[in-house]
C-alpha cells in the first residue's frame, strides 16, 4: 500500500536541456521541484516557452532524442515498491506500463493528437489491449462507457466514427475519455482547454473536476490561472524553466509573493472586473540568452539592480511557499 | 452521387485530353519529314529500279496510303472510325488490325511493369522506413546516396550496364529474348531501379513528417511500444501518399519500356511503337502513342480514386460509406477538391 504521507509523483531537480547542432545545450528546465499527492491536483502555469509541456513530456519519456534529461521523478502510484519508480531513466519497457496504464495524458489539440485515419474505437481500446488488461468486448464496453462518462451522447454510434467526424469540443472530450479510460491514478492534462471555445472550456474544466473528485489525480499545464484556480489545489509558476513560486493556488492568487505572478494575475481577464488589465511588458527571455541572476528580472516592475543581479534561489517561506525572489523574504 | 458526378467529369475530360493529344501527335508527325509511303518507294528505288521512276512511285504509294490529301483531312480520316474504336490496319503488318496489335502486345509490357513496380516497393519501403527511423545515422546518409544516384539513373542507361555486368562479364544471364523468367530478369531491374530510388526517398520524407505527428507521441504516451505505434500509427499514415507517386510511376514505367524492349528485344508495346515510328507506320504509332496517354490517365484517375477510398476524410467527401451504419455530419462537395489533382 502506499503510505499515505508519500506524494504519488515527487519530482526533484528536474532538467531537461536540448542538444542544438553546432551550439551547446539549450536549457528548458532547470531545477524543477513539485510534487503531487493521490487525488491531488496541481497546476503548472507559465507563459508559451516557460518549460511546463516539456518538463511534463520528460517525466513520461516523450521528448525527442535530442532531449537531454536530468534530476529525479519518483512515481509511487504502483503501490508496492518502496520510495516508488524512477521515471527517469526508466528502461522502455517499465515505462510502457506506466504510460497510459498509470499516468494518462490529454494534449492540447486533439484534431492533431488523435489519429485522423483510425475510427475513434480502435484508438480508445488499443492501449486497454496493450497492456493486456482485458478482452477486446471488455475493452470496447470500457471504451463506450468511457465516451459515456464525458458526456458524449450516443457513445455506441459516435465510437465507430473518426475523429474528423466529430466537433472540436467531442473531440477533445474523446481525447479525455482516451485518457481516462485505462483508468490512471494520475492525469497530466496539457493545456487541455486552450484549442476549444469557451463554452466547450468550461465543461471539459467541470469534466476534469468531476475525475478529480473522483480520486484522480491531476496535473494542469496551463497559461491561464483562472483556468486553474478553476480547478486546482496547488500551483507552481513557472518562468524560463524555473519555478518562480510554488503554494496554495489560493493564496498564490490572493497574495501573490513573486511579481511574476503578480504580473500574471494582473494581465488575466475577468468577466465584471472592469479594472484595466495591466500585461507584462516585454518578451520571456530567449533559452540561449537568459539573463545572468534573475531570469525575470528584466521584465520585472519590481527590480533593483544589484540584489536582482545575483542567482535567486527558490526559499522557502514559513507558510510553505516557496518562492525565488529576494523581496518576498524581506516584505 | 457524388462520386458518380465526379467520375463523369473526368472522363469528360479524359475523352478531351485524348482528342488533343491525338491531333497533336498526328501533325507533329505529319510535319516532320518523310512518311510511310515515301520510305517504302525510296526503298523500292535503291532496289534497282530507274531513279527517273522515283517520284512516280512515291505518289502512286503515298496515294495508296492516303498521303496524298491535306493532313487535317488525313487526320479527319483517320479519327472518324477512330472514334468508333477502330484504329485501322497497320502498314507494316497489314494483315493485322492496330488493336489487335496492340492488345497483343500491351499484356506483356503491363506486365513488366507491374512487376518492376512490385520490386521497386519491396525495395523502397524498407530502405526509406529503415533511413527515417534512423535519421542522420550512417544508413541514412550512405542509403539515400545511393538511392539519389539510383534516382538519377536513366533506364536505358541501367539496363546497358545491367547487359555488361549479368552477361558479357559473369555470363549468367541472356543478353536479350523473351523466353521465360530468365529474361525478364534484367528489364525488370532495369525498370526498377529508378522509382525505387524516388519512392525511398518519398517513403522517408513522408515517415519523417509523420513521426513529428502529436498523435504518434499520444500513441507512445498511452503505451504504445516502438513497433506497435510504427505498425499502427505511423506506416500507414505515412505510405497512403505513396499511391500518388506510385501510381503515376507505374505508368511511366510502361512508357518507359520503349527503351528497354529495344535494348532486350522485349515483345511489348515499346517495341511496337519503336518499330512503328522507325517506317511511320502511322495508324500504329497512333494507337501507341494514344494508348500509352489512356494508360498515364486511367492511372491518374486511379490514383486519386483510391487515395479517396484509403483515407476516410475524402471517402466521406466522395459520398462513399464510412461506416456502413452511419453517415458522417459533414458530407461536403468541397473535400471533392481535395482529390483534383
Amino acid at each position: 500500500m502506499v503510505r499515505n504521507d508519500q506524494p504519488l509523483l515527487d519530482v526533484r531537480g528536474l532538467s531537461v536541456a536540448f542538444r542544438t547542432r553546432g551550439h551547446e545545450q539549450l536549457s528548458a528546465v532547470q531545477e524543477l521541484s513539485v510534487s503531487i499527492d493521490p487525488g491531488g491536483s496541481l497546476a503548472l502555469v507559465g507563459e508559451s516557452g516557460s518549460g511546463k509541456s516539456v518538463s511534463m513530456r520528460a517525466l513520461l519519456g516523450l521528448l525527442p532524442a535530442n532531449a537531454v534529461v536530468g534530476g529525479s521523478a519518483r512515481w509511487s502510484g504502483e503501490g508496492d515498491v518502496p520510495g516508488g519508480t524512477e521515471l527517469i531513466g526508466l528502461a522502455p519497457r517499465a515505462f510502457r506500463a506506466i504510460r497510459g496504464r498509470q499516468i494518462g495524458m490529454v494534449f492540447q489539440n486533439a484534431m492533431q493528437a488523435l489519429n485522423p485515419t483510425i475510427p475513434l474505437k480502435r484508438q480508445l481500446t488499443e492501449h486497454l489491449r496493450w497492456h493486456g488488461s482485458c478482452t477486446r468486448a471488455e475493452a470496447e464496453v470500457r471504451a463506450v462507457r468511457a465516451l459515456g462518462d464525458v458526456g458524449i451522447p450516443d457513445p455506441e454510434r459516435r465510437i465507430r466514427m473518426y475523429p474528423f467526424q466529430l466537433s472540436g469540443g467531442m473531440r477533445q472530450r474523446a481525447m479525455i475519455a482516451m485518457a481516462m479510460v485505462a483508468d490512471p491514478r494520475l492525469l497530466i492534462a496539457d493545456e487541455p482547454t486552450t484549442a476549444v471555445d469557451v463554452t466547450v472550456q468550461k465543461q471539459i474544466l467541470d469534466l476534469l473536476i468531476d475525475l478529480r473528485d473522483r480520486g484522480t489525480a491531476i496535473i494542469m499545464v496551463t497559461h491561464d490561472l483562472g483556468v486553474a484556480r478553476y480547478l486546482c489545489e496547488d500551483v507552481a509558476v513557472l518562468y524560463s524553466g524555473q519555478v518562480m513560486e510554488s503554494a496554495r493556488l489560493v493564496d498564490a492568487v490572493e497574495d501573490p509573493r513573486h511579481p511574476y505572478t503578480r504580473g500574471l494575475i494582473g494581465s488575466a481577464l475577468e468577466l465584471g472586473d472592469d479594472s484595466p488589465l495591466r500585461p507584462i511588458g516585454g518578451n520571456p527571455p530567449d533559452l540561449a540568452d537568459r539573463p545572468a541572476g534573475c531570469a525575470f528580472q528584466p521584465r520585472c516592475t519590481a527590480a533593483d539592480g544589484e540584489r536582482c543581479a545575483e542567482v535567486q534561489p527558490l526559499v522557502r517561506l514559513a507558510d510553505a511557499r516557496e518562492v525565488r525572489c529576494w523581496r518576498s523574504s524581506h516584505e | 452521387m457524388q462520386l458518380v458526378v465526379f467520375l463523369l467529369r473526368r472522363l469528360v475530360r479524359l475523352v478531351l485530353s485524348l482528342l488533343v493529344v491525338s491531333m497533336l501527335t498526328f501533325g507533329l508527325l505529319s510535319l516532320a519529314p518523310g512518311s510511310f509511303g515515301g520510305i517504302q518507294a525510296a526503298g523500292a528505288g535503291s532496289t534497282g529500279l530507274a531513279s527517273g521512276r522515283t517520284v512516280d512511285l512515291t505518289s502512286q504509294v503515298q496515294q495508296r496510303y492516303g498521303e496524298d490529301v491535306p493532313v487535317w483531312e488525313q487526320y479527319g480520316n483517320w479519327l472518324g472510325p477512330a472514334i468508333t474504336g477502330d484504329l485501322g490496319y497497320s502498314y507494316k503488318y497489314p494483315e493485322s488490325t492496330v488493336g489487335a496489335l496492340i492488345a497483343d502486345k500491351l499484356p506483356v509490357s503491363l506486365a513488366l511493369a507491374l512487376i518492376a513496380m512490385g520490386l521497386a516497393l519491396v525495395v523502397a519501403i524498407p530502405i526509406g522506413i529503415l533511413a527515417a527511423t534512423r535519421r542522420n545515422s550512417a544508413w541514412d546518409h550512405g542509403s539515400m546516396f545511393v538511392v539519389t544516384t539510383a534516382t538519377a539513373f536513366p533506364t536505358y542507361l541501367a539496363g546497358i550496364l545491367l547487359v555488361l555486368i549479368f552477361c558479357s562479364w559473369l555470363h549468367w544471364l541472356p543478353t536479350g529474348g523473351w523466353a521465360g523468367p530468365k529474361y525478364a530478369l534484367l528489364p525488370v531491374l532495369a525498370l526498377a531501379i529508378a522509382p525505387a530510388g524516388i519512392m525511398a526517398r518519398y517513403v522517408r520524407s513522408s515517415v519523417l513528417e509523420v513521426l513529428r505527428e502529436e498523435y504518434v507521441v499520444a500513441a507512445v504516451a498511452k503505451g504504445g511500444s516502438w513497433g506497435v505505434v510504427m505498425r499502427r500509427h505511423v506506416l500507414r499514415n505515412a505510405l497512403m501518399p505513396l499511391v500518388t507517386v506510385a501510381g503515376p510511376l507505374l505508368a511511366g514505367l510502361v512508357v518507359g519500356t520503349i527503351f528497354i524492349e529495344t535494348i532486350f528485344g522485349v515483345p511489348g508495346i515499346g517495341g511496337l511503337f519503336t518499330q512503328a515510328a522507325q517506317v511511320r507506320d502511322m495508324p500504329l504509332l497512333m494507337g501507341t502513342t494514344l494508348t500509352f496517354a489512356l494508360l498515364l490517365m486511367l492511372m491518374n484517375l486511379l490514383v486519386d480514386l483510391s487515395y479517396a477510398v484509403l483515407d476516410p476524410r475524402t471517402r466521406s467527401g466522395l459520398g462513399l460509406s464510412v461506416d456502413p451504419a452511419h453517415r458522417s455530419e459533414d458530407t461536403t462537395g468541397a473535400i471533392l477538391e481535395e482529390v483534383k489533382p
